[in-house]
């Protein structure tokens, strides 16, 4: 079963040793450079350097095995932008010698009457670029959640400061506590499934009437399990004196190297860098790109 | 043994929404240093008992309350529930629902970090709840991967690094094969011969536990039904039957046996004393 | 006509997947009629092996047969008619509204007619004494009686064979007992029931058979009382003796030489030996 997996992932990588606000500029870093580009080949290479980050992570492929959804995704963008790229964008002081070249038409020369649809090649390819961004985005942002351990994770969030405001520890609780119940929720699921398929459920029929039934046999004792587990869990945790009234400790501590600097520093030169080339040279910029976007 | 650590009086109480009240006049008192083992049927009220040990009941869960609870001299209602529990530590039936720490390590801090404690009493406390426990070699692994057994003493130690005078245990070897019940039975024992604790467990395998405790309460129906020394409660098999409930092995032989106008000196509970009986019978 | 094999493993080894040998070998014939329990400590494979009996898993060598059918190339839906699986947690199972509905998933599953569902599930209500609630939604049963629906809704499939996987794990005396009464009623039936349990009351009081599971491997298959001999096999298992056999053994010392498995025969047992 094709699951998305961003459970932390144990490993001794130069990633994993970052501090968890060296990776959060990653990502700051991939989504400015991606929002400044929309030249695919450009694209590609920031995709390539993710990569290259991914598996200096040393993270498995299979944590990114979900990602054939994006295909989906591009596909669906270079179909649509090729279709209406030309209708509805507002391509301000474009060359008028520039001509629309057309890819070919979604409704064959061959079929009679209708409209031809024509895909526009311009369109494709910058709905393509669209598509690259989001894959980019996409295999970018798992990295922060799999190479940090959840201590370091809450910890960190803990430590964010705007003025006075921090982030409630609850919320924090909340948010990487979601993580340690991964396995919990899919054992119990396992075990939902295997006492269903055991009274004669058939996993992976044709009837999709049917089978909304059939997901429903896993879904509601699932649910009410994982409710009742919570409900366990807030007595458990007030037996714990978890929202005493003090200022709560953290024991854990989240190390700052010598490495974050460079690696911090490295991020802001390239992320300015790209920008400095997209908007004043105008390099990894489609000729065509509308003004606004539609 | 002196003084009383725990005071129920006349306690009762309902849920919101029912009629019916869940408990209704109990009274009790818990010894300094006592093992009291708690049995009755599902339903009979037991975990409404703990609730209102701990505090969540009244400050949680929503219900109407009669009678008080004292624990160290001090009514729970006066107290908050992060006060009590660093008094009353509970431990629930299953291990996996009441670990969610990433690390074990973590999961011993996780209590003295919300108190607020300064770091070195909680490392402090990490190292003596683990090396009491015996889970030294545990601390850097993950609660949710562990075997039902350690994460059953995983919990014990994250309730121990609260450092409570009473613990309550919930039916604590229910999920567990043999050989881990006999451990986590024997880390209780320890627990109280050792240290002193005063300790309230609930356990339906009356033959595993009965030689641990000091004394016995028998809940029925939100009552306490019987009250007193394991030999007293446990010799008055027929009364602990139309509870719907059982002696330990030896005790049942023995009352049968009874039947026949066998009489013990000493009522026995465990299989060695059946073994000493009976035999002096042969 | 003697009793014939209605599950048998040849040579069945397991691996769960990424590598790990859970069952290496295991030979075991079941017989119509018998009532098996198959001991262990956890991590043993019991709970491996008997998932291997309805298909759920499948073995990575070797061949388990059920009723004349491979496991391998049968249906897990197709397997269920022939073995009754009831698991320790009830509420992995329950998700209908209704006690009745519940009940009756498996038949309509089964496409039986609406008469046979009715007539089947009913019975299956009667036995575990829940045909009153038929109408009530399942979350307001206490947890024994959502054990005892579980239960009723594997009843229902009349299958030969049940195996009751820790029936008795988490349970008060009195449920306790009830579900032990069915098992018995079902084996007197002519139903072949299969137990895992860690409780060795249990064993000694019900099954006919016991299978001790070690690493894997099927380490001994006798009867209770065998099994009971066997000090190495239990210690090693990290297995306790029942308390009843705890008693009789420690009262040889005394000249006690019945080895009785319930309370009663030990009683019974004492009785006679002492008037003597």
């Amino acid at each position: 079963m094709p699951t998305i997996d961003i459970q932390y992932f144990k490993e001794d990588s130069f990633v994993h040793r970052l501090h968890p606000f060296t990776k959060v500029l990653f990502e700051i870093a991939v989504l400015v450079i991606a929002a400044a580009f929309n030249e695919p080949l450009f694209l590609a290479v920031v995709i390539l350097a993710i990569i290259g980050v991914a598996s200096l992570a040393k993270i498995p492929v299979r944590k990114f095995r979900y990602m054939w959804v994006l295909a989906y995704i591009v596909l669906f963008m270079v179909i649509t932008q090729g279709v209406w790229f030309t209708s509805f964008g507002d391509f301000g002081d474009i060359d008028v010698e520039f001509e629309w070249r057309t890819l070919f038409h979604l409704w064959p020369a061959w079929a009679p009457g209708g409209p031809r649809i024509p895909v526009i090649l311009e369109g494709a390819n910058y709905g393509f670029s669209l598509g690259l961004r989001v894959v980019a985005i996409s295999l970018a942002f798992p990295i922060l959640v799999l190479t940090t351990h959840p201590s370091d994770l809450t910890r960190f969030l803990s430590q964010i400061r705007i003025g006075s405001w921090r982030i409630p520890y609850n919320v924090i609780f909340v948010f990487t506590t979601a993580f340690r119940y991964i396995p919990t929720v899919s054992r119990e699921f396992d075990q939902t499934l295997d006492a269903q398929r055991s009274r004669g459920v058939n996993f992976g029929g044709y009837n999709p009437i049917r089978q909304i039934r059939v997901v429903m046999t896993l879904f509601v004792p699932v649910l009410t399990s994982s409710l009742l587990s919570a409900h366990d869990l807030t007595l458990a945790l007030e037996t714990r004196a978890f929202g005493a009234p003090t200022e709560r400790t953290f024991i854990h501590e989240v190390h700052w190297r010598r490495a974050d600097w460079g690696v911090c520093a490295l991020l802001i030169i390239i992320a300015i860098g790209c920008l400095i080339l997209a908007n004043s040279y105008g390099l990894g910029v489609l000729p065509y790109t509308p003004q606004r976007n539609i | 043994m002196s003084e009383p650590v725990v005071v129920v009086e006349d306690l009762t109480f309902s849920y919101s929404g029912t009629k019916e009240p869940a408990l209704r006049d109990i009274n009790l008192t818990f010894e300094q240093g006592e093992i009291a083992l708690l049995i009755g049927a599902t339903g009979a009220g037991k975990s409404t008992l703990y609730m209102c040990l701990n505090g969540l009941i009244p400050h949680l869960v929503p219900g109407r309350v009669g009678g008080r609870v004292d624990i160290d001299g001090t009514a729970t209602r006066d107290q908050s529930i992060s006060e009590l529990a660093q008094k009353v530590g509970f431990v629930f039936q299953s291990p996996d629902v009441q670990l969610f720490a990433h690390t074990v390590r973590e999961e011993l801090a996780f209590g003295p970090e919300n108190l607020g404690l300064a770091k070195s009493e909680i490392l402090r406390r990490i190292q003596l709840a683990a090396t009491t426990i015996g889970i030294e070699e545990l601390l850097e692994r993950e609660p949710a991967y562990l075997s039902g057994g350690q994460q059953q003493s995983v919990a014990i130690g994250a309730i121990w690094a609260m450092l409570p005078e009473i613990l309550i245990l919930d039916e604590p070897t229910s999920n567990l094969d043999p050989q881990s019940s006999r451990r986590v039975l024997e880390l209780i024992r320890a627990l109280n011969s050792e240290h002193g604790k005063t300790i309230l467990i609930a356990e339906h395998k009356i033959d595993a536990v009965a030689h641990l405790a000091d004394s016995i309460l028998v809940m029925h129906e939100g009552q306490i039904a019987m009250q007193g020394k394991p030999r007293q409660v446990f010799s008055q098999t027929e009364e602990l039957h139309q509870l719907g409930l059982v002696a330990p092995t030896a005790a049942e032989v023995a009352f049968e046996l009874s039947k026949y106008g066998y009489t013990f000196d000493s009522w026995p509970l465990t299989a060695e004393e059946g073994i000493q009986a009976f035999g002096e019978l042969l | 006509m003697a009793s014939e094999a209605i599950i048998e493993t040849r040579d069945l080894s397991y691996s769960y997947p990424g590598g790990i040998s859970a069952l290496s070998s295991v030979n075991l014939e079941i017989r119509q009629g018998e009532f098996v329990a198959i001991i262990g400590s956890n991590g043993s494979g019991k709970t491996t092996l008997v998932k291997h009996f309805n298909g759920l898993l499948k073995p990575s060598q070797g061949h388990v047969m059920v009723d004349g059918l491979d496991t391998r190339t049968t249906r897990v839906s197709e397997l269920s008619r022939i073995v009754g699986f009831v698991f320790q947690n009830p509420d992995h199972q329950i998700f209908a509204y209704s006690v009745w509905e519940e009940a009756s998933f498996g038949l309509k599953l089964h496409k039986l007619d609406a008469e046979t569902v009715e007539q089947q599930t009913t019975e299956a209500l009667q036995a575990v004494s829940l045909d009153e609630l038929r109408d009530r939604h399942p979350r307001a049963l206490s947890r024994g009686q959502r054990q005892r629906l579980a239960t009723a809704s594997i009843l229902a499939l009349r299958t030969p064979v049940l195996v009751l996987d820790e029936p008795t794990t988490g349970q008060d005396f009195l449920s306790r007992r009830q579900i032990m009464a069915l098992a018995v009623e079902l084996h007197a039936d002519g139903r072949t029931v299969l137990m895992v349990t860690h409780d060795m009351a249990l064993v000694a009081e019900y099954a006919t058979r016991v299978i001790v599971m070690k690493d894997g491997a099927a380490v001994c298959d006798a009867s209770p009382n065998e099994v009971f001999k066997q000090d190495e096999v239990l210690k090693s298992t990290g297995l306790d003796l029942p308390p009843v056999a705890k008693i009789a053994r420690g009262l040889r010392a005394y000249g006690f030489s019945d080895t009785p498995l319930t309370q009663t025969e030990l009683v019974e047992n004492l009785l006679t030996a002492i008037r003597s």
